[in-house]
């Protein structure tokens, strides 16, 4: 609701064209979050006066809020392993550093996975398909 | 209707060796995905999607298209042997899928499953073939008035068939409109929503977005879900032939089946998660002996199966013909359209009719190998379910980033599918449908420029979207959709307890 009030207001600058769909669309939302509200609050008021459980929403649990987190996290790390090392060394390295960190701990099966994925993509991107990826600035480096 | 000469060239196409080979590789990547319980069609087709950049545009869609499918067929192997769909379109093939497999018939499910998606499919086609060339002519008709009015009904069709809360639906929807506003103005422009940022003027790319709302945020879930793997088991028991031969004395059942699922495919929003189960339900009423649906029975696998098979091609007549995507899965399909440049609705069928005989002459191609393909290949499949999730999480989020770092080198383009697939993470979360912003997010810019060109045509008036009477049909509808349900909902009589 909030957002969407900054957006309307943020859409008044703009000239008449450009403005007015988003600010239609923008308040077709306030109209419909404020319903969902109501409805929210009503349901909460049912819930407390016969004391059932939520079951629509998943609770949120924090511990594995931080997993999805750490994720986030994983990803940067990935990217900035391909721009370090290039695809195939890149994606490698990441398979390898994220199936350990998430708590795999076979090693010579995590080995096993990483080459044959790494394989994998490498033939489908880089053989196959010809994508422009980072060469890895390492390797520019020491190839001079 | 496809004049022959069309016909012969795009068989040709697809049967060169190079086409060939992508179908039958690409069949056996989809079963295998989507075997994986909970990662189906829309976590596959968004990792696939740039792959198809380089292509020509009829092999790049047939790629699509055969994946699409072959996960849908995918989906069904987990249902039968872990009671856990791959997919919602297989959710009522547990019912009696799993009772086979645990008297020992576990193949034999399989075999019907296999031969029931593939004449399910069948006909599918054959409704997408001889359906979509009647509608696009129909589409001629349409005005900007038309093509407002008909996003309009598509999302309202869409968001009120979300999971969950119908008004958070259409708050969803609203969201992918606002997001796909931001960027330059086509009209007038203008920057809006940019807040000063060089990369935010081009707007959102629909790559990042796909990928992100989908194979990102699934990551996420999958990594919040705790479980070491997807499952325990990976056994097949009973004989597959026996099943094969099966629906061949349901006929009616079959045909049935497809006919509604094909149908429901056609429905914007609704998809074949709606398809299986009224299949089922349907097929449940017509039997003389409803009392065994749910013990493991063979049409309570045929009916869901050929259901669900139809209404992926009955998904794709919307999306072909109208530019409307038939559900999450057709909208991502559409983006891979959009991506060739091509522009669906009744310019695809005049001037590219040689894509779409490709296509469709692939997808029949790719029903009969997926039929093989399954049948020889499911007991190995089942082996995939074991792969641990640490491992298969960081591969599906390896593939994303390069999917999407392919298209435009661009890093920030990494960065927006990360966005995406947060904020598709906590809108799952919290009962907002993805599919539902996917789908505003694409028609947005056909609903803003078809308002301004209507309201000018008319002179500045807003009765056009009225008076006009295709327009006013589709006016009429929308209403209907948006207070029906909860009208019948509220005077549909409680049931006996």
């Amino acid at each position: 609701m909030l957002l969407s009030i900054f957006l309307f207001i943020l859409a008044s600058d703009y000239p008449e064209m450009a403005r007015t769909f988003p600010r239609l669309v923008l308040v077709m939302i306030m109209v419909v979050t404020l319903l969902d509200m109501i409805n929210l609050m009503r349901a909460e008021k049912e819930k407390t006066t016969s004391g059932e459980e939520n079951d629509g929403i998943e609770a949120v649990r924090p511990g594995q809020q931080l997993k999805v987190l750490y994720m986030v996290a994983l990803i940067f790390i990935f990217f900035l392993f391909m721009l370090l090392f290039g695809l195939a060394v890149g994606i490698f390295l990441f398979l390898l550093f994220s199936g350990w960190t998430l708590g795999y701990r076979r090693l010579k099966m995590l080995v096993f996975s990483a080459v044959i994925i790494t394989a994998f993509v490498y033939l489908i991107f880089q053989v196959i398909m010809k994508s422009f990826l980072p060469e890895g600035i390492i390797f520019t480096l020491i190839g001079g | 209707m496809f004049s022959l000469e069309t016909w012969i060239p795009a068989a040709g196409i697809v049967f060169q060796w190079q086409n060939m080979a992508m179908v039958f590789g690409v069949s056996i990547i989809g079963l295998t995905i989507g075997f994986l319980p909970g990662i189906g069609p829309l976590t596959a087709l968004p990792l696939f999607l740039p792959i198809t950049y380089g292509m020509q545009p009829g092999p790049a869609l047939i790629l699509l298209a055969v994946l699409y499918m072959s996960t849908t067929y995918g989906g069904s192997l987990s249902a039968i042997l872990l009671n856990t769909p791959g997919t919602a379109a297989s959710a009522a093939t547990c019912l009696d899928g799993y009772p086979m497999a645990k008297q020992g018939k576990g193949g034999v499910a399989i075999g019907i499953s296999m031969m029931s998606s593939f004449i399910g499919g069948f006909i599918g086609l054959a409704g997408l073939i001889f359906l979509s060339p009647i509608i696009a002519d129909f589409a001629l008709k349409f005005q900007p008035a038309e093509y407002f009015m008909l996003a309009v009904l598509g999302l309202v069709l869409i968001a009120s068939s979300a999971k969950g809360s119908v008004l958070k639906g259409f708050i969803a929807g609203g969201f992918g409109f606002i997001v796909s506003s931001i960027g330059m103005d086509m009209m007038t422009g203008y920057s809006r929503f940019t807040f000063g940022s060089t990369y935010l003027k081009g707007g959102i790319p629909l790559v990042p977005m796909i990928i992100g709302l989908f194979a990102f945020s699934e990551v996420f879930s999958l990594i919040e879900s705790g479980e070491r793997t997807i499952s325990e088991k990976g056994e097949l028991s009973g004989r597959i032939i026996d099943g094969l031969k099966a629906p061949f004395r349901y006929l009616k059942t079959v045909v049935r089946s497809s006919l509604i699922g094909l149908g429901i495919g056609i429905i914007p929003g609704e998809g074949a998660a709606v398809a299986n189960f009224t299949a089922y339900l349907a097929e449940a009423r017509a039997s003389r002996r409803p009392e065994d649906f749910g013990t493991g029975i063979p049409e309570g696998v045929i009916a869901p199966e050929a259901s669900n098979n139809a209404c992926v091609a009955g998904a794709l007549i919307p999306t072909l013909t109208l530019g409307i995507p038939g559900g999450g899965v057709a909208a991502v399909f559409m983006g891979g359209i959009m991506i060739h440049g091509l522009n669906p609705g009744f310019e695809l069928f005049t001037r590219h009719q040689d894509i779409l005989t490709t296509l469709f002459v692939g997808l029949l191609v790719a029903n009969l190998l997926l039929l093989i393909c399954g049948s020889l290949l499911s007991p190995y499949a089942a082996k995939v379910t074991v792969i641990p999730i640490n491992i298969l999480a960081p591969t599906i989020v390896a593939l994303g980033v390069i999917s999407t770092y392919i298209m435009r080198s661009q890093i920030l383009d990494v960065v927006a599918a990360i966005a995406a697939g947060i904020v598709g993470y906590y809108m799952k979360k919290y009962g907002y449908s993805t599919v539902a912003l996917l789908v505003a997010f694409i028609l947005s810019p056909i609903a803003e420029k078809s308002y301004y060109q209507a309201v000018l045509l008319a002179d500045g008036s807003y009765w056009t979207f009225a008076l006009r009477p295709i327009s006013g049909t589709l006016l009429v509808l929308t209403i209907l959709a948006l207070i029906l349900p909860p009208l019948l909902k509220k005077f549909r009589k409680p049931e006996p307890a």
